[in-house]
């Protein structure tokens, strides 16, 4: 197979891969942040655009750092230093403050500065907010689907979950739920939340294909 | 980072002032993530009006802030901590911080020597008016529950 001119160059040029050794390294600590803050929604949070943000950024940022280093200091054109600078990313450059001047007045401290924390922090920010605003629609686009089946059936499989898995889920809070004088809607929406909540979206999913056949007429 | 003193014991005053449910709430924030109002009052096993005010609350004090979403009948608001509702999460999870709390809150008031005072008010009131065998009645009520008190303290 022939690789187009460019990109043969590029791939014989050693401190491009090295490049994106460093880089792969910055994204695995991405990956982390998303695992670490999504535990058992990360599957799906990886699918979001939120994600691939954060880890784009990650991977440019350390490519980058790695690439200004080699300019700088052409013996650094080694894989340990791309290693290094990949696991220092987010250790050493990311929480550098670049002060653009110094103020004689020793107390003041709003100095103007380049804060890479602060900028690295609003990137995150952002990236947390698109894949909670993607994982929160795809919750309440379950939610209403569980809407159009029976109460009975529901109340009936929350029961089962909390009783066949070893959590400790509060019996008496379906009770109480089940209790209310409220609409079936409200009561569905609370018994679904309860499940998703313990069991992740799974149980969800599950129960609607256990019911498939039984979705209410609306 | 380390924080600054002000800015501690900031968070310290806050955190004291918390209810047991708005702790719940930071809590469970902290551990499962930000969670539209039905997803947090379930978290903490309440009903969604038991959990919009204290939620409100936490807003007002800078520890909880929303982002909005299409959540349609369930909520268009998604609750997270901020950075600071991280940090109380913290103070709240520090043993030596939540024994202080303890020590510090006031006990709560015994439903027997209310009743006690209670008695001896309307005691009071029959007296001032005039309704002496009522006055009587009230007192030996009181009296009779705070003998029953003395004799539960020296039993334990």
């Amino acid at each position: 197979m022939n690789l187009p001119h460019w990109l043969a160059d590029w791939l014989g040029n050693p401190s491009f891969l090295l490049s994106l050794l460093s880089g792969a390294v910055g994204a695995v600590w991405a990956l982390s942040e998303v695992m670490g803050e999504f535990k058992t929604e990360t599957p799906r949070a990886l699918r979001t655009a939120g994600a691939w943000l954060l880890v784009a950024v990650n991977f440019l940022a350390a490519a980058v750092i790695f690439r200004l280093t080699v300019e700088l200091v052409p013996n650094a054109r080694i894989w340990p230093t791309a290693l290094l600078i990949g696991f220092a990313w987010p250790t050493v450059f990311r929480n550098l403050s670049l002060k653009l001047t110094q103020p004689i007045s020793a107390t003041d401290n709003d100095a103007p500065a380049i804060r890479l924390e602060q900028a690295y922090s609003n990137v995150q920010r952002l990236a947390l907010q698109l894949i909670n605003s993607v994982l929160t629609r795809q919750r309440m686009r379950l939610l209403n689907r569980v809407m159009q089946f029976n109460l009975a059936d529901l109340e009936r499989y929350a029961r089962r979950m909390s009783a066949i898995s070893p959590q400790q889920i509060n019996q008496e809070f379906i009770d109480k739920v089940m209790q209310r004088p409220v609409d079936d809607d409200a009561k569905k929406a609370h018994l679904v939340a309860l499940l998703m909540d313990n069991f992740t979206r799974d149980a969800i999913d599950d129960f609607l294909k256990e019911n498939r056949n039984r979705e209410l007429r609306s | 980072m380390t924080e600054s003193p002000l800015l501690q014991t900031r968070l310290i005053e806050l955190a004291q002032q918390l209810t047991e449910l708005q702790r719940r709430i930071l809590q469970c924030l902290k551990d499962k993530g930000p969670g539209l109002l039905l997803e947090v009052a379930v978290r903490v096993l309440k009903f969604t009006e038991d959990v919009h005010e204290p939620l409100r609350e936490l807003q007002s004090l800078g520890l909880v802030e929303t982002q909005n979403v299409r959540g349609g009948q369930f909520g268009s608001e998604l609750y997270s901590l901020t950075a600071d509702g991280e940090r109380v999460v913290r103070l709240l999870n520090d043993p030596a911080f939540i024994r202080e709390i303890r020590i510090a809150a006031p006990a709560a008031p015994d439903p027997r020597r209310q009743e006690v005072e209670l008695l001896n008010k309307l005691g009071d009131v029959a007296k001032e008016k005039g309704e002496l065998d009522k006055a009587v009645d009230y007192y030996q009520q009181a009296l009779s529950i705070a003998r029953d008190q003395r004799v539960e303290g020296s039993g334990k």
